[in-house]
């Protein structure tokens, strides 16, 4: 399982939770829901929903455990450079603004 | 509220007690705090009730546990709101509370790094605050009165439980792996032992016009190196912003070093101190998925919860950039 952003579901919240605060909203909330729905309308652009694992992830976490990549190395180098590109790409949903 | 009236006359041996005000304050993921204003026997007290939330996280000890805690830092000097009493009244809670004095000031981490004239002088601050770290930490074993702390599980104790948790979840994520492994393998080796809030950051301690008025939420308080709380409060996971600020986003890490070297006796280590920020991205990032799994699980559904696991990637970002 590697769900990351569910956008219906981001959505879904944010609706239950205005409607159980009074009219206006308190700033907290209304921060909350804002933040809530453009994370969901950017992970839904994106069709960040099904999570982005890679078919061999178990077997690369094998890996890193039992110390296979430990040593410098281009092994060591491209899952990095895997890994940072990935996190780039949840980024790029959750806070682009770190992107720049 | 009657039967929280009935409480406090329990614990305080009081005739009269009115609840004047019972309400959520904001904040408080983990746990949830009231501002409670009651009149005691005629006499006005403004406190805070803080109990458990209906579902926890692992780390985070009892009601019970913190109670104690913030007893014994109370007694130690610390500045922090007096623990008055543990109640454990069913019919009000599930579970235990506590009561502890309200505490002026405000928390909100972007709020005190941003505005300058809370706490007065930034470097006046800072050292404050290193130096509440320090009295902290005088606090060491072996405490009777806090025995129920595991005798100090260091980085690898912590990995021990991250590891379980991503595999009882099925969480598959090399990102945070590769951190994980770097932090096991560069591990150092536990020199000293004291008495570590765990969470000391900006954002839980309150801070006025004045300076600091409490260091707040000891639900995370254990034994272990005292570099590990100085790496939390230095990471910049808790700087909110003020990045070039690496104390906590109000100081310079030479004036917290400073005044927190002065106030303990102790040389800080920076090299260790590094390793602990590190290993904070990695703690926060569990942390994180730990808070959205009660969301995910169904055992407390929150907007607020939800969000927190969009800073996962954030702090795999930092934990990445440190260990490349």
């Amino acid at each position: 399982m590697n769900e990351f952003i569910d956008g219906g579901e981001l959505r879904r919240l944010a609706q239950e939770t205005l409607a159980r605060e009074p009219d206006p909203p308190s700033r907290f909330a209304a921060a909350l829901v804002a933040n809530a729905l453009a994370i969901a309308d950017r992970a839904t652009a994106a069709a960040h929903d099904a999570g982005d694992a890679g078919s061999d992830d178990a077997a690369l976490v094998a890996a890193i455990r039992a110390g296979a990549l430990d040593a410098p190395g281009p092994e060591r180098e491209a899952a990095l450079s895997d890994a940072v590109a990935r996190v780039r790409r949840r980024l790029a949903v959750t806070n682009p603004a770190r992107l720049r | 509220m009657e039967r929280l009236a009935a409480s406090i006359a329990a614990a305080t041996g009081a005739r009269d007690v009115r609840v004047e005000r019972f309400e959520r304050l904001a904040g408080g993921a983990i746990q949830e705090n009231y501002a409670l204003d009651v009149r005691i026997d005629g006499r006005q007290e403004a406190l805070v009730l803080r109990k458990d939330a209906p579902s926890r996280i692992a780390g985070s000890c009892t009601r019970g546990e913190e109670f104690a805690l913030l007893r014994a830092a109370f007694a130690a000097g610390v500045r922090v709101p007096e623990p008055l009493w543990l109640g454990a009244d069913p019919a009000f809670a599930d579970g235990q509370f506590f009561v502890m004095r309200r505490c002026g000031g405000t928390a909100i981490g972007r709020r005190v790094v941003r505005d300058a004239a809370l706490g007065g002088d930034r470097a006046t601050l800072a050292a404050r605050l290193a130096e509440q770290l320090a009295r902290i930490h005088t606090i060491r074993p072996p405490r009777a009165d806090l025995a129920f702390l595991e005798p100090a599980p260091g980085a690898r104790g912590f990995l021990r439980d991250a590891y379980a948790f991503l595999d009882a979840t099925g969480r598959v994520e090399p990102a945070l792996e590769l951190g994980l492994r770097w932090l096991d393998v560069n591990a150092p080796s536990l020199q000293e032992t004291v008495l570590l809030h765990h969470d000391f950051r900006t954002g839980n301690y309150l801070v006025d016009e004045r300076g600091i008025t409490a260091i707040l939420d000891w639900e995370f308080a254990g034994w272990g190196d005292p570099h590990e709380d100085i790496g939390w409060f230095c990471a910049w996971c808790w700087r909110f912003g003020a990045d070039d600020l690496e104390a906590g986003g109000i100081g310079t890490r030479s004036d917290f070093y400073g005044a927190y070297e002065r106030a303990s006796g102790r040389r800080v280590d920076d090299e260790r101190v590094r390793y602990w920020e590190t290993f904070a991205h990695a703690r926060w990032g569990v942390i994180a998925r730990r808070q959205a799994e009660r969301h995910r699980s169904g055992a407390q559904r929150s907007l607020e919860l939800a969000l927190i696991a969009t800073l996962e990637p954030e702090l795999d970002d930092m934990l990445l950039r440190r260990i490349a």
